[in-house]
C-alpha cells in the first residue's frame, strides 16, 4: 500500500525544514509509530544526502577550476627549490596539465562553436504605445545596428521605467550576451520566465539555455532544451531538439 | 575584483545559479586562501593541504548557506578560518598525535560538528550520487532544486517552465520513482 498524499507532503515539508512546533512534533510522533512512513523518510533522507554529496563533487570540480585561475606564489616557490627528482615529476605534471588543458580547451571550443552557431539575437520589436518615446527610437537604432555596448545604459533606463516590458528585456538580455555579460543576461531571461509572459517565455527559455551552454552548465542547458523540445507548439521545438542532438556527445 | 561584504557574499552562495555561487567562491579564493595557507604551512602542512581544507570549508559554508535555519554568528573570514583550523587539527591528530595548533589568526569560533558531516563520503551517499547521475538532466535538476536548494514547488515550476506547482510535484514524483527503482537493486536500500 502506498503512502497517502498527506504523508508525502509532510515528508517534503519536513526535509525542507518547514515543519515547526506542534506540526513537527506530531509528524515525528507519527514517524515513530508508522513503519512505512519511517522507511520512506529514511529513503528520502538518503536521497537528500546523496544529492548533497553529488553536489559537493560538482562544487569541488568548480573550485578546482577557480583555483587554476589563481597564481599561488607558494606553489611556484616550491617548484624552484627542488632537486632532479622533483623536476622530473614537475615536468610530468606540466605534461599532464597540458594534456588536461588540451581536452578542456577542446570541450570549451566545442561548446563555444555550438553556442556561436545557435546564438542569433532577436529582433527588437517596439509596441505601438511606446513607439513615440524618443529614447526607444534611439535604442532600437543602436540595437538593430549591433551597437550593443552603447545600447546597454539606455536599456537599463527604459527597463527601470517599465520592468514588465518583456520585449525590451529580451533584447537587453541579447545585448548583454553579445557583450559577454552572461550573469546579467540570465537575470533578464529568468525575469521573463518568472512572470510567465506568454509572448516571450519560450524565447527567454531558449536564450537562457544558450547562456547556460556558454557557461558550461550543460545540465541546466539540457533541462531547458528538453522543455522546449517537448513542446510541439513551441517555435523553438525543432531548434531545441537539434541543439540537444548536437550536445549528445559533449560532456 | 570589487569588495564584497558578508551579506552580499551569502546572497551569492544562496543563489540557485551556479554563476552567482562561483562569483562568491572566486571572491573568497582571492580574499581568504592566503590566510589558510599561513596557518596550514605554519603547522606542518603544505600548499596542497591548505587548498584541500580551504575547499572543504567553502563546501561546508555553501551547504550551510542553503539551510533556512543557518545563522552566521561571526564574519565569513572567522567562520572559514575556524572550519579549516578544526579540519587541519583533526588531520594532525590522526597522523602525528599533535594536539595543539599554532594559530595565525586570533579570532576563531567553535564549529558545530554536525556542520562538517556533509564532508563525509559514506558508501551510501556515493551509491545514491551514482544513481542520480543515471537520471535525465531534468530529473537531476528538479531533485537538486528541491532537496538541495530547498526551492518551493511553485518556484521550481517557474524555473523549469512547468505549467504549475502540481506539474512540478508530478515531475518530482516521477523522478523519485525512477531513482527509487534504481536504488531497489542496491543492498543498501532493500
Amino acid at each position: 500500500m502506498g503512502l497517502e498524499e498527506k504523508h508525502i507532503d509532510q515528508i517534503d515539508a519536513y526535509l525542507q525544514g518547514q515543519l515547526k512546533g506542534d506540526e513537527l512534533s506530531s509528524f515525528l510522533k507519527e514517524v515513530a509509530e508508522n513503519e512505512e512512513l519511517r522507511r520512506e523518510l529514511d529513503i528520502q533522507k538518503a536521497i537528500q544526502e546523496g544529492i548533497e554529496h553529488k553536489n559537493n563533487q560538482d562544487v569541488r570540480n568548480r573550485l578546482n577550476q577557480i583555483s587554476a585561475e589563481f597564481d599561488s606564489p607558494e606553489k611556484e616557490a616550491k617548484v624552484v627549490s627542488v632537486g632532479w627528482g622533483r623536476i622530473v615529476s614537475s615536468i610530468a605534471a606540466v605534461l599532464l596539465l597540458c594534456f588536461a588543458a588540451y581536452f578542456l580547451f577542446d570541450r570549451t571550443s566545442d561548446t563555444g562553436a555550438i553556442y556561436a552557431k545557435h546564438f542569433h539575437p532577436s529582433e527588437l520589436t517596439i509596441t505601438r504605445s511606446t513607439d513615440v518615446d524618443a529614447e526607444l527610437v534611439i535604442l532600437k537604432e543602436l540595437y538593430n545596428t549591433q551597437n550593443y555596448e552603447n545600447a546597454l545604459p539606455l536599456f537599463e533606463q527604459v527597463i527601470n521605467a517599465d520592468p514588465s516590458a518583456s520585449n525590451l528585456r529580451l533584447a537587453y538580455g541579447n545585448a548583454l550576451m553579445k557583450c559577454m555579460k552572461m550573469d546579467l543576461a540570465s537575470a533578464q531571461f529568468e525575469y521573463i520566465i518568472t512572470i510567465k509572459d506568454p509572448l516571450y517565455i519560450d524565447q527567454a527559455r531558449w536564450y537562457l539555455a544558450l547562456v547556460e551552454l556558454n557557461e558550461g552548465n550543460l545540465v541546466d542547458c539540457r533541462a531547458l532544451l528538453q522543455r522546449l523540445g517537448g513542446d510541439t507548439e513551441s517555435d523553438y521545438h525543432s531548434e531545441a531538439l537539434r541543439l540537444l542532438d548536437e550536445l549528445k556527445n559533449v560532456e | 575584483m570589487s569588495e564584497l561584504d558578508d551579506k552580499a557574499l551569502m546572497a551569492l552562495l544562496r543563489s540557485s545559479r551556479r554563476q552567482e555561487n562561483d562569483k562568491g567562491f572566486r571572491y573568497m579564493y582571492g580574499a581568504y586562501l592566503g590566510m589558510i595557507q599561513n596557518v596550514v604551512l605554519n603547522n606542518k602542512g603544505d600548499v596542497k593541504d591548505a587548498e584541500d581544507v580551504f575547499q572543504d570549508a567553502l563546501i561546508v559554508l555553501y551547504n550551510q548557506s542553503k539551510k533556512d535555519d543557518f545563522e552566521l554568528r561571526c564574519t565569513i573570514k572567522t567562520y572559514l578560518y575556524s572550519i579549516c583550523r578544526n579540519l587541519w587539527l583533526k588531520k594532525l591528530r590522526k597522523s602525528s598525535r599533535i594536539v595543539e595548533l599554532s594559530d595565525t589568526v586570533k579570532q576563531f569560533v567553535t564549529i558545530d560538528e554536525s556542520q562538517l558531516k556533509t564532508l563525509e563520503a559514506t558508501e551510501e551517499k556515493k551509491i545514491v550520487a551514482n544513481y542520480l547521475g543515471q537520471l535525465s538532466d531534468g530529473c537531476q535538476t528538479i531533485l537538486r532544486y528541491f532537496y538541495f536548494d530547498k526551492k518551493k514547488m511553485s518556484e521550481i515550476a517557474d524555473l523549469m517552465g512547468l505549467a504549475n506547482e502540481q506539474g512540478a510535484k508530478n515531475k518530482k514524483s516521477m523522478c523519485m520513482k525512477k531513482l527509487k527503482s534504481l536504488m531497489k537493486d542496491s543492498i543498501h536500500f532493500t
